[in-house]
């Protein structure tokens, strides 16, 4: 009877490939997860592809103006007291950047908001534009509320002349009001566009008025032209000397 | 004396009286305010 050895160094060679095919096989049972992707390539989704630019939806609105527009007022912040008067002027311009629709761009994709559809306010009324001036204090021309037609693309310009008798801080709201008229059945409304507050300072010149102040200034020229008269012979001298010396 | 004593009188007249016109001529500062009005605000009430 032969007695075969058997030495553990017999079976690390069988025992390594079987490793080894286990490992290969539990790798090939996992393939579904992901594989990184060699860096030169572009990943793909496996997502559906999601629409991004969608079709604008139809909203109606009340009647409306169909424009932007933009409402200037000019005004003096500081003026002289007494009998100098200014003007302050309201513009309701049509703003030519105006833009109704809204729209936004995200990454390249540009997403169109729901467009609001507006009735035109022109075809169905006549809209008249209401402006006043409320100035406590202050002598104001026109004192009461100026009214001007309103017609697409024009714009609506209001003046006033206004005058501060005394010296102070004068406080006013100028007001915006559209009114409209409905063209078949005679009905008006009004609303209140805007009601700005305006601050105007009335100075004077350490207590004189601005006609005093100009008067004086003219007298005080010819006196002092007067009195200087005799050393301008002097000075042309004195100057013509210097210049002489620089030369 | 007298001379320079002169000159300086007109001189001093002269600035007063410069400033004055200064003052009662110059235009008045103006504020500009600009506010924009978009469609919904001009709607029907």
């Amino acid at each position: 009877m032969i007695h075969k050895k058997i030495y553990p160094r017999q079976f690390i060679i069988p025992g390594s490939a079987l490793m080894l095919i286990l490992a290969a096989v539990a790798c090939a049972g996992n393939s579904s997860a992901p594989v990184p992707v060699d860096s030169g390539a572009q990943p793909v989704s496996t997502q559906p592809v999601i629409a991004l630019t969608s079709q604008p939806t139809q909203v109606f609105s009340s009647p409306a103006i169909p424009e932007t527009r933009r409402l200037t007022l000019e005004f003096p912040s500081k003026m002289r007291a007494g009998v100098e008067g200014d003007i302050v002027r309201l513009t309701l311009e049509v703003d030519d950047l105006g833009n109704i629709t809204p729209t936004a761009q995200i990454e390249g994709n540009v997403v169109v908001g729901e467009t609001i559809k507006i009735p035109d306010l022109y075809e169905t009324h006549n809209v008249t534009a209401e402006a006043k001036l409320d100035l406590a204090g202050m002598e104001v021309q026109p004192a009461e509320a100026v009214f001007e037609p309103l017609a697409r693309g024009q714009s609506a310009t209001f003046y006033w002349s206004i005058r501060p008798q005394d010296v102070g801080t004068y406080r006013g709201t100028v007001w915006l009001h559209l009114n409209f008229r409905d063209k078949s059945t005679g009905e008006d409304s009004r609303i209140a566009v805007s009601a700005q507050i305006v601050e105007i300072e009335a100075v004077d010149f350490f207590g004189l008025s601005v006609n005093l102040a100009r008067t004086s200034g003219v007298i005080g020229s010819v006196i002092g032209g007067v009195v200087g008269l005799p050393f301008l012979e002097d000075i042309v001298k004195f100057l013509f000397k210097r210049r002489r010396q620089k030369a | 004396m007298i001379k320079r004593l002169r000159l300086f009188i007109a001189i001093i007249i002269l600035v007063i009286s410069i400033s004055l016109l200064v003052w009662g001529y110059l235009p008045n500062p103006h504020e500009t305010r600009i506010q924009p009005i978009s469609p919904a605000e001009m709607q029907l009430p």
